[in-house]
């Protein structure tokens, strides 16, 4: 009895969960089923040289950079949604007399004087327009204010939460790049209120060329002043 | 950073071990190796957010991997039906090809390539994995056939590829 074509596959693939023992006693006596399986083995090899020629260079990239690159998506996908929180929040907040654009009104601006705020005219508050962004850091931070124009002025405050967030009271562009923040004013004043994680232990904020405030190792290494709520003012 | 734990120093390990082999089968059933590092990748992803590493690992990943081709391929194939503009012979293997790329590839490569896709699906992809060393139980498990039929549809597949390769309208343009 010859080899079935089951029994000639496994034997030509290599696989030893099908031939048994009287199927390699046969094969050693019969040149019928020898010269079948060799012809099965041609033809794999065959195959086997043509798919080589077919391959592109596969990428090399290590296990570990890869679940680092998984942890990196992870956190930028974080990151967007908080981002997007922020502006649907941004956008709530833009809406003539809703309170959302009332409240940070008042915390954006909180700098201002008390008459100030009382000396604007009563009725509709006018819509500012107003842009933002919210992430969540790394181990450090650096905040850019590209070639912002005089008579704006940044609040920064550092908070327990784990967020940075930045928002203008005008149309400002804000990017991201890994540890950076940049934020493009477009050629107008406006003023910024910054918010940093008291946890992130390197901080430096930017404008232009100019330092203006530094945080090396947790420790604030210029000392910018603070005002009555705590937070550092910058005039622009 | 650093791997946190047990099941990622595990998962690394199974990355740096199939990752070449499960882009290679997917660039030998597609011919896009773009197409085929998504893939592999997305399957490694679906691992990782699996959070424990299967039994049987590399036919869990290659079955995910073989169900994202197929996939991908429904979905190209709805696009051409909906702008009904592809040729109808176009298949997800055989990118448009520019006159450098033809100028590049050798004849073999172009005939070897237009003979893998002319297989049916499931004869390509029991043949690739066949020929990057999976066993009859992973393909039988991979592709939801019967192991003990796998060695006859693996000699049908391969006498078809090889018919394919070598018939005078597979000659290059």
């Amino acid at each position: 009895m010859h080899l079935t074509e089951a029994e000639l596959a496994a034997l030509t693939h290599g696989d030893v969960s099908a031939p048994s023992s009287e199927a390699l006693t046969h094969l050693a006596s019969c040149p019928e089923c020898t010269a079948r399986l060799e012809v099965l083995r041609a033809a794999d090899r065959e195959v086997a040289g043509l798919l080589r020629g077919v391959d592109h260079a596969a990428p090399r990239v290590r296990g570990t950079a890869f679940v680092d690159a998984l942890h990196a998506r992870r956190r930028r996908i974080g990151a967007i949604a908080a981002g997007l929180a922020f502006c649907v929040a941004g956008a709530a907040a833009a809406l003539p007399n809703s309170p959302l654009h009332q409240v940070l009104l008042r915390v954006v601006f909180r700098t201002e004087s008390q008459t100030a705020i009382a000396d604007r005219p009563r009725g509709p508050v006018r819509p500012k327009p107003g842009a933002g962004v919210a992430f969540i850091p790394g181990s450090s931070l650096e905040v850019l204010f590209r070639n912002p124009r005089s008579g704006g002025h940044l609040r920064v405050s550092l908070v327990d939460g784990p967020q940075v967030s930045a928002i203008a009271d005008g149309d400002a562009a804000f990017s991201i790049h890994q540890s950076q923040l940049e934020v493009n004013d477009h050629g107008v004043a406006m003023s910024f209120a910054l918010e940093i994680p008291r946890s992130v232990p390197e901080v430096t904020i930017r404008t232009g060329s100019e330092t203006i405030l530094v945080k090396h190792a947790g420790v604030m290494s210029r000392s910018p002043v603070k005002d009555s709520t705590g937070a550092y003012t910058f005039e622009f | 950073m650093k791997i946190q734990n047990a099941f990622e120093v595990s998962f690394a390990r199974l990355f740096d071990e199939r990752f070449v082999a499960l882009y290679r089968y997917l660039d030998r059933l597609s011919g896009d190796p773009d197409l085929a590092e998504d893939l592999a990748q997305e399957a490694f992803v679906r691992l990782h957010r699996r959070g424990e590493i299967p039994n049987d690992a590399r036919a869990w990943l290659v079955a995910v991997a073989s169900n994202l081709f197929r996939d991908e391929r429904r979905r190209v194939k709805r696009r051409q039906s909906l702008l009904a503009r592809q040729p109808a012979d176009l298949t997800l293997g055989m990118p448009p090809s520019s006159p450098d790329d033809d100028a590049e590839r050798g004849d073999r490569k172009i005939r070897v390539r237009r003979a893998l896709d002319r297989l049916s699906l499931r004869d390509r992809e029991m043949l690739l994995l066949r020929h990057e060393g999976y066993s009859y139980r992973e393909i039988a498990s991979a592709l939801g056939v019967v192991e003990s039929g796998v060695g006859t549809m693996l000699i049908r597949a391969t006498d078809a590829f090889r018919a394919s390769f070598n018939e005078k309208d597979n000659a290059p343009d």
